[in-house]
């Protein structure tokens, strides 16, 4: 469905996506998972035809999004990271609107339905929330019967409910069969939401494959992130009992150990600490999950 | 031309809805015509029909300049063109839509002013109506057309605004809207005839004050659409959906391109001779407007 190779775009002497290479399946979601400016929003632009490649080749549905910009956009729908339409407009009017843009569009009454908004039909653009808002952009992205969508951070800046109720959304919109992109700096929602995920940091993808995949690849097991009051060599810890890797990628007083079990590197570490007259101030144990993929990848947290 | 409408139509829609586009568009033309009739013209019939030229004029190139461009350009700061760039939508769409959408938010205007006129002030009608909405909606849709050119190559609302003071101003003092064209010299009427809102006032004069019709006025409607369609055309090579994409020199050197038109313009109405007859009767003509308000 999407087939992307070498892509490239620098701003001034800021590259911003460098050289990545990726393809989308039918039928699936592809997450691209990275921090702010990793460059997941510029790759999308290029994707949908809104910025202009600096190198490299983009095909999606077969066609180049700038040169065959017409044809890309009666196929692909799009929800940007803020969707800006005039305050007095109806949401039923923009439904009607963009769907007349389109030679095969959804019907209007249906995707009102679908996203949940028949209620707010009447309701002007200015007056809707954050969630309501997203869910018109959703709608609207949805109206021109696309094969191909774009979300560029869909939930940012939403609570958990609306989250989770515009997740139920889109798993729906894969199941009627459409191909996703979806970009995202949330761990969960990669998880979640996504059939196959690329690592992107600083404009590079350092790994891509589906959730479960990567994760086993770093090694199933447990991750304990500790602080603890006064700093520890690093091959001490990696000395300990059940630990197979130590990352201190913030270089305060955090660190993360991985191994089989996170009670027993939990027990060891507090021996030891206790021995050194140091202080375990907080632990936490959670299995290997994306995050841990992420920094192994790139050596630095998400929200880093 | 089904989603040039669709969108024309919603701009209309939305417009009506916000009180401050309301007022400027109606509101305010209203209280000029007043100004202008009740004031300077003293309810006097022949100068009303004296004035109705200079004073659409007045109304066009505020609402024209400064209603199409601003508009366009904070769509695109807002970013409200990107929804519209993922859409199946060429430039050339967006940018006729929001001219006609413009237009028929416009001409009532027009009608109500010259419906007043004639029903309140007594104004005499004389002339083709035809002839005359042909004058006025060239007149509208080409200076139209040159603020969307200025909306291709600014960036910002700011530019926008300073480029339309400049045309504001000009175009108000150099064409007969608000100084007769006699009490300036000769070289500034000459250079008047490279301006829209001088063919748009010296086509309504001939209308209105000569009884004429399309026929006598080919000139004045052949220099209108001319201007009229190059800068349509330039406005839509110069359109960007994108804040982040700013003008480049190449794209300066092109709307430089949009005086071409104007000049051949300006240069033939300078040198027919037919035209130069009729122009300096509706010149004085225009000007005993100005005159009889003293």
């Amino acid at each position: 469905m999407v087939e992307v190779h070498e892509l490239r775009k620098s701003y001034g002497k800021l590259e911003a996506v460098r050289g990545i290479s990726f393809s989308i399946p039918e039928r699936a979601i592809f997450g691209l998972l990275g921090p702010n400016g990793a460059g997941k929003t510029s790759t999308i632009e290029m994707l949908e035809g809104l910025r202009v490649p600096d190198g490299g080749t983009v095909r999606v549905c077969g066609l180049r999004p700038i040169e065959d910009a017409m044809q890309v956009r009666q196929l692909l729908g799009a929800q940007l990271q803020t969707t800006s339409l005039p305050d007095k407009i109806r949401v039923r009017e923009a439904f009607d609107l963009f769907a007349g843009f389109y030679a095969n569009p959804a019907p209007v009454d249906e995707l009102l339905d679908w996203v949940g908004l028949r209620h707010k039909s009447a309701t002007f653009f200015q007056y809707l929330s954050g969630g309501e808002k997203q869910r018109v952009a959703l709608g609207l992205a949805l109206v021109g019967n696309p094969k191909m969508l774009f979300l560029d951070e869909p939930t940012t800046g939403l609570d958990a409910k609306i989250r989770r109720e515009l997740h139920e959304l889109i798993l729906r919109v894969r199941d009627q069969g459409k191909s996703i992109l979806l970009s995202t700096h949330y761990i969960e929602e990669a998880e979640r939401l996504c059939d196959q995920v690329a690592i992107m940091d600083q404009g590079q993808i350092h790994a891509v494959g589906a959730p479960r995949q990567l994760i086993q690849d770093q090694g199933a097991g447990d991750r304990l992130e500790v602080s603890l009051r006064d700093p520890i060599d690093l091959d001490v810890l990696r000395g300990l009992a059940g630990v197979e890797e130590v990352q201190h990628p913030d270089g305060d007083g955090t660190y993360f150990l991985r191994g089989r079990s996170g009670g027993k590197m939990l027990a060891s570490l507090a021996v030891y600490a206790d021995h050194q007259g140091n202080e375990l101030l907080e632990a936490r144990i959670a299995h290997t999950s994306l995050e841990d993929v992420y920094l192994k990848m790139t050596g630095r947290r998400i929200g880093q | 031309m089904k989603k040039v409408l669709q969108m024309a139509w919603m701009n209309v829609l939305l417009s009506y809805r916000v009180k401050i586009a309301f007022f400027f568009t109606f509101v305010f033309p209203m209280m000029f015509f007043f100004i202008y009739f009740s004031l300077f013209a003293k309810g006097n019939p022949a100068t009303v029909a004296d004035l109705m030229g200079p004073l659409i004029s007045f109304s066009v190139i505020s609402n024209a300049l400064f209603g199409l461009s601003v508009q366009l350009v904070t769509m695109r700061e807002r970013d409200m063109l990107r929804r519209y760039h993922l859409a199946p939508i060429h430039p050339a769409e967006m940018v006729g839509s929001r001219l006609l959408s413009n237009y028929l938010l416009f001409m009532p205007l027009v009608v109500l002013q010259y419906a007043l006129a004639v029903w309140w002030y007594k104004m005499p009608v004389h002339g083709s109506l035809w002839a005359l909405w042909l004058v006025f909606s060239l007149g509208y849709l080409s200076l139209g057309a040159i603020g969307l050119v200025v909306a291709g190559i600014v960036d910002t609302v700011q530019e926008a605004t300073v480029w339309n003071q400049i045309l504001f101003f000009g175009l108000l003092f150099l064409t007969g809207t608000t100084l007769p064209l006699m009490s300036l010299p000769h070289f500034i009427q000459r250079l008047s005839l490279f301006m829209p809102p001088t063919l748009m006032i010296l086509g309504s004069a001939g209308i209105m004050l000569g009884g004429q019709g399309v026929a006598q006025n080919w000139q004045v409607i052949i220099g209108l659409l001319l201007i009229t369609c190059s800068s349509l055309g330039l406005g839509t090579a110069l359109f960007r959906w994108e804040k982040e994409e700013k003008t480049t020199r190449r794209q300066r050197l092109q709307a430089a391109l949009a005086l071409i038109p104007v000049l051949i313009v300006g240069i033939w109405l300078n040198t027919s001779a037919s035209f130069q007859k009729s122009d300096q009767a509706y010149i004085q003509a225009s000007s005993a407007a100005f005159n009889n308000m003293k």
